[in-house]
């Protein structure tokens, strides 16, 4: 009876993990359609510290910066044009008077 | 030693369970760029956007049936005339609430997923739409009983909400994106005084940093005068009170905004140069790379 228990306990671990993982990795593609990823490189280059007069990860810090630079105005850009096209649709500017209709 | 086989198949299972944990763990624990938070709350508006846009067709077409019902009673004036104007009007009143709602669950993803916004602000502009959408629930749940004159009532409440609605959106929205671009304001002026130290060190160590900075000022010049109009911008947004002003109020305060994006993006160009200035003379220091969300000491991505 408990060996039964302690399979499905394990049984039940693996699918989760697997489900987690699958759906993480689905999750990050879907992402990456949308903006180019651009980052990751750039994050394993800072994760070492560098001393200060080290030229080997500079250029590589470099483009990763400027990539992240890239990035954020992209990002900036794409909310200042949402906004603004969430404001010029004009699908709704008649309800104010097809209201009205009914009221009458 | 049948059991102590199986103890060990058992364990086998168990550990094979317990590594799947551990690589499904550091997908979801590694800390999000800023790029990919974006993708992500984009990828979300645009799915609730489209989920609005389907709503402005049903909307569209039983305002057309309504007013093909309402000019049939109008020319004959009879009982089964009137009976179907009362249904297409509340199927009206209903589409028209539906939209509305819709518009709004289309704003309150945009506050939900946009950064720069801290979390007190966000949580009021949250309640605030969550207010607005509630009240169009609850009005939308008495019209399948409503009487004639009812449904004239709701549909006068109905008006003066969406015009209340109407001025609401666009102070929203222009808040959303004066904070947005102020958050992006804000880490230039960060970069701003992390390179003023660096270029110090570099000009105590003996180096000659005179283009450094002039570029430095460069950037700082092009910041302040995107800071100006991000703060033309806000005032113009947070003014917008009434239907009267609100259009004009928001597009001016929308040219404003593009005004500072373009400070932005002239400022972040001086500061690639200083980048690449500073790399010629081996000075990059990777902390600088922290202030776009990523420190030199996190766990290096797989």
């Amino acid at each position: 009876m408990a060996k039964i228990v302690l399979s499905i306990i394990t049984l039940v671990i693996i699918i989760t993990a697997g489900a987690v993982f699958f759906k993480t990795q689905i999750q990050k593609s879907t992402s990456e359609k949308i903006y180019p990823p651009v980052v990751p490189q750039v994050k394993s280059t800072q994760t070492t510290v560098v001393p200060r007069t080290a030229t080997s990860t500079a250029p590589q810090l470099q483009t990763g910066i400027e990539s992240l630079i890239d990035a954020e105005l992209a990002g900036l850009d794409a909310d200042i044009s949402d906004i603004g096209q969430y404001n010029q649709d004009t699908s709704l500017d008649t309800m104010g008077n097809d209201i009205s209709a009914v009221s009458q | 030693m049948l059991k102590r086989e199986n103890k060990k198949t058992y364990l086998g299972t168990m550990l094979i369970g317990v590594m799947f944990l551990f690589m499904a763990i550091p997908t979801f624990t590694n800390g999000q760029t800023w790029n990919e938070i974006d993708a992500a709350a984009r990828a979300g508006y645009f799915k609730v956007k489209d989920t609005y846009s389907k709503e402005v067709d049903f909307y569209k077409q039983s305002r057309k049936d309504f007013l093909k019902v309402k000019q049939k009673y109008q020319q004959y004036k009879n009982a089964p005339n009137k009976a179907e104007l009362e249904t297409k009007a509340k199927k009206f009143l209903n589409n028209a609430m539906s939209v509305t709602i819709r518009r709004l669950e289309t704003l309150r993803n945009k506050a939900a997923g946009m950064r720069g916004i801290s979390d007190a602000d966000r949580q009021m502009t949250l309640t605030e739409i969550d207010n607005d959408i509630n009240w169009l629930k609850e009005k939308q749940s008495l019209l399948p009983a409503a009487t004639a004159q009812q449904i004239k009532d709701q549909a006068k409440i109905a008006l003066d909400h969406w015009n209340k609605v109407k001025v609401t959106a666009k102070r929203i929205s222009g808040e959303l994106l004066a904070a947005r671009i102020n958050f992006t304001i804000g880490k230039a002026e960060t970069l701003a005084t992390e390179l003023d130290k660096e270029i110090t060190a570099l000009k105590a160590s003996g180096k000659d940093t005179a283009k450094l900075e002039q570029r430095l000022s460069d950037f700082r010049q092009k910041i302040a005068l995107a800071k100006e109009k991000y703060q033309s911008a806000q005032e113009r947004f947070k003014a917008i009170n009434s239907l009267a002003s609100a259009d004009k109020l928001f597009t001016d305060g929308h040219q404003f905004i593009k005004q500072a994006n373009q400070y932005v993006i002239e400022a972040y160009k001086s500061l690639k140069e200083i980048i690449r200035e500073m790399k010629l003379q081996s000075a990059l220091n990777p902390g600088i790379g922290s202030i776009f969300g990523i420190t030199p000491t996190s766990t290096p991505e797989k």
